[in-house]
């Protein structure tokens, strides 16, 4: 029997506690087998120098043809990400695909709490839920009206904040239905 | 329920079509792109959208002149209108020609996020007060549909059993009893209470009209159709709709209906394009429809699409019971109304509202403590205060002779005009003498 894993792959991403903390709580959301790869580098031609971000297609486009025998793939990454039509996004995934994306660039920086205690459980949190979120529309799952869901639309860090890392009653049978695809 | 939307995007640029097309297939709409004003225009002579998001630069046809065509067409269609060089002269005209909002690219995530929710808000209000509109036009008055009978009790029932179904309903019943107000309990108490509950009378529109009316046209279908019109079978998607007076649809409308029933799409007058549409029917008639299709008049397959679930409503003579109740819920609800401070009806106005037969039902019974409540002078109505009911004759002549027609004509004309006889007679076109010599004939009193 192949079992089927989602695997973590760190871009230029080095902070392995966060990695597994998101490993951990992907494998129980979606009760897949969770790994975190080794290290890899971002793209070459990923870095849009008139914007100073990287394009998060061509990271997604990238990724998708790692490791072929991994399930689902969860690119990691610190730098600014972009889609040409958003100034920047949390995170990109092919709907549905192989391959999702999370940057966390955005999800320190715009947080109220920084340098404060707790900060950094807040900011592990955003990683997991966003992770998540991605990895929910590479099974087919779009944006959630319940603002509790993990799959509602991730607009801003507040909104982020205010979700759960879980998918509500409805997602977790569309969930289902795409884990049987 | 969640409704798709359809949006068009166009964008003479490749990755903006991609990644628009992908932001917002994840918020669950279904998206069409294209690369031109030229591609657009042709894909919007055989598909309707909801929305449209308009790139301003573009070669050829621009994103202006596209929205100002766009809208010549369809002036309810809803356009976003989007631009990497923002000006206040292109925002100005853009607005000017319609569109509803103007966007710089690339997107703040927050901004469009809020802006399509905005969108789609609107245009949920615009379609309800479209609706209130036409249900102000074709939709009679209604009152609230209570009562304790055991007959209503049991009705009651059944509606509890049919609201959670998504069943077709032919609601039966005399004039008055509340036909409409019993569609309205259905659908508030079924899965489609979020959606709009559309109702179209056929007895009271011509053919062409309720074509326009259920169907909607397009721009140029007919003299007078200067823009394109959504109908009431494309506004009900989602609810429920209520075809009042069905027995009264003409043959070509029987048959158009049942197409719409059978295939849930159709097409606007003067349309090429089927519009598809999901709603949830609810039909209604004072008449024998079983007779009609016997008699050939109603189609049989229409009458079996529609009749999956019958419910009877009991004329109010067959339910007494119920007078009292009624009677003083809409004292309570008038005198409100009204602005007047009576509190009660007197027992003897009371036995004078269960004797009467009530041939206008709920309606009729509604009309009367209205008029008790204008004319009483008291603290509670009084048995003089409804003298237009114990003066009434019985509504219907027990044979159908134009002598006990007569009878009742005359009798009526007399109350209306509170006993003068020149006024009667004048109404009537008859001399004075004649219509002494009727009152004497028919035994007609003012007593």
């Amino acid at each position: 029997v192949i079992q089927r894993v989602l695997e973590i792959v760190p871009l230029e991403f080095f902070d392995r506690e966060l990695l597994y903390a998101l490993a951990t709580e992907a494998s129980r959301v979606f009760s897949l087998r969770c790994q975190v790869g080794v290290e890899r580098y971002l793209p070459a031609g990923a870095l849009d120098t008139e914007r100073g971000q990287y394009h998060a297609t061509r990271i997604l486009s990238n990724l998708k043809d790692f490791d072929r025998d991994s399930f689902r793939l969860l690119g990691v990454t610190a730098v600014d990400i972009f889609t040409p039509i958003m100034r920047y996004v949390f995170g990109e995934a092919m709907l549905p695909g192989r391959a999702a994306l999370v940057s966390t660039y955005r999800l320190a920086i715009a947080s109220p709490q920084s340098g404060q205690p707790g900060y950094r459980s807040v900011f592990i949190s955003r990683v997991i839920k966003e992770g998540i979120h991605e990895l929910g529309h590479t099974f087919g799952l779009t944006h959630c009206d319940n603002p509790n869901c993990a799959m509602s639309a991730s607009l801003d860090v507040t909104r982020i904040d205010a979700k759960s890392t879980q998918l509500c009653y409805y997602c977790t049978v569309m969930l289902k239905d795409g884990l049987n695809l | 329920m969640h409704k798709k939307t359809r949006i068009l995007v166009v964008d003479d640029e490749l990755s903006i079509r991609i990644s628009l097309g992908d932001l917002l297939r994840r918020d669950g709409h279904q998206v069409d792109v294209a690369k031109s004003a030229e591609d657009a225009l042709e894909i919007l002579k055989t598909k309707s959208f909801d929305l449209l998001i308009v790139d301003i630069k573009m070669p050829g046809i621009d994103g202006l002149q596209m929205l100002e065509r766009v809208k010549e067409d369809d002036p309810d269609v809803s356009v976003i209108m989007m631009t990497a060089y923002g000006s206040v002269d292109s925002a100005v005209l853009a607005m000017k020609l319609g569109a509803i909002d103007y966007v710089i690219k690339p997107f703040n995530p927050l901004e469009i996020g809020m802006l399509v929710e905005r969108v789609f808000a609107d245009q949920h209000m615009r379609r309800e007060h479209r609706l209130l509109k036409q249900q102000v036009k074709v939709c009679g008055s209604y009152g609230p549909m209570i009562g304790q009978s055991p007959s209503m009790l049991k009705l009651f029932e059944l509606v509890e059993d049919v609201a959670s179904t998504d069943s077709v309903v032919l609601i039966t019943g005399e004039s008055g009893t509340g036909k409409e107000v019993l569609a309205r309990a259905i659908h508030e108490k079924s899965s489609r209470s979020k959606g709009l509950f559309v109702g179209i009378n056929f007895g009271a529109f011509t053919e062409s009209l309720l074509e326009s009316e259920l169907f909607g046209y397009e721009k140029g279908a007919f003299t007078g159709a200067d823009n394109t019109k959504k109908g009431l079978l494309e506004i009900a998607s989602g609810g429920t709709l209520f075809l009042d007076e069905i027995a009264d649809a003409s043959p070509k409308m029987q048959i158009d209906l049942l197409r719409v029933l059978q295939e849930r799409k159709f097409r606007r007058v003067g349309g090429v394009k089927d519009v598809e549409t999901d709603f949830r029917v609810i039909a209604a008639t004072n008449r024998d429809v079983e007779k009609a299709v016997e008699e050939g008049v109603f189609r049989q397959d229409l009458y079996y699409r529609l009749n999956v679930v019958q419910i009877h409503i009991p004329p109010l003579r067959a339910r007494r019971d119920d007078i009292p109740v009624m009677a003083k819920h809409f004292l309570e609800t008038l005198r409100l109304r009204l602005n007047k401070k009576i509190g009660s009806i007197s027992s003897e106005a009371m036995q004078l509202l269960l004797s009467h037969d009530w041939p206008g039902n709920v309606r009729e019974l509604e009309n009367a403590i209205e008029r008790a409540l204008v004319v009483c002078k008291h603290k509670c109505i009084m048995p003089e205060d409804m003298s237009f009911i114990s003066q009434r004759p019985s509504e219907e002549p027990g044979d159908e002779s134009l002598e006990a027609w007569e009878r009742i004509y005359i009798a009526g004309k007399l109350d209306q005009y509170e006993w003068n006889i020149s006024h009667t007679a004048q109404a009537l076109k008859i001399d004075r003498g004649t219509l002494y010599s009727k009152i004497k004939k028919y035994g007609l009193s003012r007593e």
